[in-house]
């Protein structure tokens, strides 16, 4: 044992192979934990999945019982591409071995939104409330229609506030790459919904 | 001088390509240097410094210090050379343990295990159920492992503890009227009723039906069920801040359930007294769209049953 300390080569080489380990270690803890449970990314891709999901309710509403082609076709187009994403997101969460749910809905926003969903009894921005749902499952054709297009638009509304406060917060691809896609398509169908809405009522006027 | 002192020291560090003999030789000078050193610190306490620098610069990187070798040799074989070298040769004769050395080393290795050693944990401890959770597949972790169990051959459904754990299916398909029957209560899983109760953070102010509430958990919900015989308003309004806004989770009382909180997943369970026990929302985090654990994954808590017993019996015009 004595002579071993008298070789620092041999010593030096244990003990660089040891920190090489423990740094590959540490290196793989992190990165299956990267994004970790409380991060920006794995927070947006939760809500997000949760917000989707009630577009996707209203959109399969509004496909099945309204009757403005333009409408129901926007609807059918929220419905499949915003479940399509809601899988995306599923994976990331999967990916990242995180969590798929919390109990701090955009606690990930940062001090000035982490309280944006108290007020409303949990719900994220834009999102309807369940009284609002349930009036909305009560209507059909040009009635559905109209109160589709003002959920859908106030919904995506705070759809693109949730990406804005992600791209803010976050540098990851994946979530820059998604968050960027929403804001574009929803700011896009919302300019959509506000055209064949103007539509259905100066034609419920006349 | 300061500075060909510590190169000698340093040098000496290391050996490694110049042989175990030339490179113990040089071990020694440091040991010469450092007792040299050590009996001089008045007179130059800077060395001292120096060399302790120098000695951490080997610890943290012996490729650094092996590639600096090369062009120091000649500055160390000279430096030996010089004075202070022969000095400390004249009072080698008993060496100290290089106590310094053997802490350095000892030190960076307890600490290397300790990091390795704390990435597995984490790693693993990831994937862990809470504990003191009720869970019905015997040998299983969750449903993933029994189903594989079963397609691989290896059992077949009634070898299992619980064969509920992987029946899904519609007890109304063929006879719109059959109700399923459950094992345990509240049920925590088995076949159900073709529609799902709405489960996005939804609060049941009155019971539901059973077999709409297993069909939430097949989707990767946890239904939170609670007797409302001992859990009062107070208690009500907490639990529910727990369910509120939180997609695939529902909550609604249960008739005669004989505790206060009852949470179950898809082939698990927690049953507490204590309304604010951390273990209930343990089991939401870890058991809400479980990966592995979830009968049916993907699919959705909206579009399902909205309204409780009363509400459906309740006379319509």
């Amino acid at each position: 044992m004595s002579r071993l300390w008298r070789r620092p080569a041999v010593l030096i080489a244990i003990t660089a192979v040891l920190m090489l380990a423990a740094g590959v270690a540490v290196g793989w803890a992190a990165s299956t934990a990267a994004p970790g449970n409380d991060s920006v990314e794995a927070g947006f891709a939760r809500d997000m999945q949760t917000h989707h999901q009630q577009a996707v309710e209203m959109a399969m509403y509004e496909w099945q019982n309204g009757s403005d082609a333009a409408m129901t076709a926007i609807a059918y187009d929220i419905a499949t591409s915003q479940s399509a994403e809601i899988g995306m997101y599923r994976s990331w969460l999967r990916d990242w071995d995180v969590r798929l749910s919390s109990g701090d809905p955009m606690a990930w926003a940062g001090e000035e939104h982490a309280h944006d969903s108290e007020s409303s009894g949990g719900l994220m921005p834009g999102m309807a409330t369940d009284e609002q749902m349930a009036e909305f499952k009560t209507l059909t054709g040009s009635d559905a229609d109209i109160m589709f297009a003002e959920l859908m638009i106030a919904h995506h509304i705070g759809g693109i506030d949730m990406a804005k406060i992600a791209l803010e917060r976050s540098d990851n691809d994946l979530v820059v790459d998604a968050a960027q896609r929403t804001v574009a398509v929803q700011q896009s169908d919302i300019t959509n919904l506000q055209g064949h809405l103007d539509n259905i009522l100066s034609a419920v006027e006349e | 001088m300061a500075s060909k002192k510590q190169t000698a020291s340093k040098s000496a560090g290391k050996g490694s390509g110049n042989g175990a003999v030339k490179g113990d030789d040089k071990s020694e000078d440091l040991k010469s240097n450092a007792k040299k050193s050590a009996d001089s610190k008045s007179q130059d306490s800077k060395v001292e410094g120096k060399k302790a620098e120098a000695e951490k610069v080997q610890a943290k990187s012996s490729k650094a210090t092996s590639s600096a070798r090369k062009d120091r040799k000649p500055a160390g074989k000279s430096s030996a050379t010089t004075t202070p070298a022969r000095k400390g040769r004249a009072v080698q004769v008993k060496q100290p343990k290089p106590w310094g050395l053997i802490w350095t080393f000892t030190g960076v290795g307890v600490v290397a295990l300790g990091l390795i050693g704390a990435a597995i944990f984490v790693v693993w401890d990831r994937s862990q159920p809470p504990e003191g959770i009720t869970d019905f597949y015997g040998e299983y972790a969750n449903v993933t492992e029994a189903k594989a169990a079963i397609s691989d051959g290896e059992i077949t459904e009634e070898d299992l503890e619980n064969p509920w754990v992987v029946q899904q299916t519609h007890v109304d398909g063929e006879d719109p009227t059959a109700v399923p029957e459950y094992e345990i209560t509240p049920p925590a899983g088995g076949n159900h009723l073709s529609q799902w109760q709405t489960c996005t953070g939804s609060v049941y102010d009155a019971p539901i039906i059973d077999g709409n509430a297993v069909h939430s958990l097949e989707h990767g919900a946890v239904w939170l069920t609670y007797d409302a015989a001992l859990v009062d308003g107070d208690g009500v309004d907490r639990l529910a801040s727990k369910i509120e806004g939180r997609d695939y989770s529902l909550m609604s009382p249960y008739q005669d359930l004989g505790v206060a909180v009852s949470v179950q997943a898809w082939g698990v369970q927690y049953q507490t007294n204590e309304i604010d026990d951390p273990k209930i929302d343990e089991f939401l985090d870890f058991y809400i769209q479980n990966a592995d654990n979830t009968a049916e994954a993907n699919a959705t808590c909206t579009g399902g049953i909205a309204t409780t017993i009363a509400d459906q019996q309740a006379p319509t015009g």
